[in-house]
């Protein structure tokens, strides 16, 4: 299918659920809400024509001091392994309350990047059977790929300036 | 009998009494101090042969961590040839390993791992930071690496490099066995030990 036939199936489908659409590098991309994720993802995955049997990948993105509301997103890649096509969903989440349905049971596969969601963004994904943090240790605090989470753990020891080197590895935290 | 020859009696008498006479101090003297004597420099001595047995038979664990591990392995085949020091045999369990080469960068969930296999090994051990990363974090300055392995576990020789060639690694091992060879026979020796 091309991507108008994809839009068009969509959205005569699921009407107010598909907030935009646009074609991006050659790649459709449909941008929904929170609360209809889970009928989008439905459709998409259970509709003959359609038939999006494989999610490749879900990814967050933050823009924070982008301008741009909402805060967070949440980003899906689908494709039909038979109909050779491709979509991807972009959910945006509010920054008070990043919550979004979980769609592990539609597509095994989401289970462990939802997982990385919520440890990389901290975005709560409800209705997930074990939501806990994938990369960082259990107890981390903090998560690492927001943008407002700081680059560097410790300052860099080096300086052209001598006095200010020595200050610096000074400052150093203890070591055993 | 003659005047002179009387004179050369006593005099005989007199040098032999003073000879019985420091023979016995020396006894006394040899009996008192024997003990320490001969414990000082046994144990010392024994320490240094210790010592030399373990510096010619360093075995690392088997634990490579990142790039570094690649350098590591070439250090340990023919062209390099760590048999030559002593340390080829990897050992694939930490309980038969006396030197862990931290090769490469630790990342945080690594960090208690690398701890416990620390841990297993049996005491006296070494550790040989190898890299950057190892050393102090590297290029990594970030939330995923600990910024240098000496955080989680006492290090006793570091190897800089990006990563340290074989050879460099070398130069470290048998810096480590001067380190080693000057520690014997010592009460950081003994520490180590115990």
């Amino acid at each position: 299918m091309t991507n108008e036939e994809i839009f068009e199936k969509v959205k005569s489908a699921l009407g107010e659920d598909i907030r935009g659409s646009e074609v991006s590098l050659g790649d459709p991309v449909l941008f929904v809400e929170p609360g209809s994720l889970r009928r989008t993802a439905e459709f998409l995955k259970n509709d003959p024509d359609l038939n999006f049997d494989y999610l490749s990948h879900i990814t967050g993105a933050d823009y924070l001091n982008e301008h741009r509301e909402p805060r967070f997103e949440a980003i899906y890649e689908f494709h039909s392994i038979d109909k050779n096509h491709s979509i991807r969903v972009r959910v945006g989440l509010e920054e008070d309350d990043p919550t979004i349905p979980t769609v592990s049971d539609l597509w095994k596969g989401a289970l462990y990047p939802e997982r990385e969601l919520f440890d990389m963004f901290g975005f709560n994904v409800t209705g997930h059977p074990n939501l806990s943090r994938l990369i960082m240790p259990d107890e981390w605090e903090g998560h690492p790929l927001r943008k407002d989470y700081p680059l560097t753990t410790e300052d860099i020891a080096f300086s052209h300036n001598r006095e200010f080197k020595r200050d610096l590895v000074k400052s150093k935290p203890e070591t055993r | 009998m003659g005047l002179i020859d009387q004179a050369v009696d006593l005099l005989e008498t007199e040098v032999n009494n003073i000879k019985e006479n420091v023979k016995d101090t020396v006894d006394a003297l040899d009996y008192e101090y024997s003990g320490a004597v001969y414990d000082s420099i046994l144990t010392t001595k024994l320490g240094k042969v210790i010592g030399w047995a373990q510096k010619n038979a360093l075995w690392p664990a088997t634990f490579g961590l990142a790039c570094c591990a690649i350098e590591m392995m070439a250090m340990a085949n023919s062209r390099w040839d760590a048999a030559r020091f002593g340390a080829e045999v990897f050992r694939a369990s930490p309980r038969q390993a006396d030197l862990m080469i931290v090769s490469g960068r630790v990342s945080q969930k690594m960090a208690p791992v690398l701890k416990t296999i620390y841990d297993q090994m049996p005491e006296p051990k070494w550790v040989i930071s190898m890299g950057a990363c190892a050393s102090c974090g590297g290029i990594f300055n970030n939330y995923a690496i600990v910024q240098g392995v000496d955080r989680v576990v006492p290090v006793d020789v570091y190897v800089p490099g990006c990563p340290p060639g074989p050879e460099a690694l070398l130069y470290g091992l048998i810096k480590l066995q001067e380190k080693i060879m000057n520690e014997a026979g010592t009460d950081r020796a003994a520490k180590r030990a115990a």
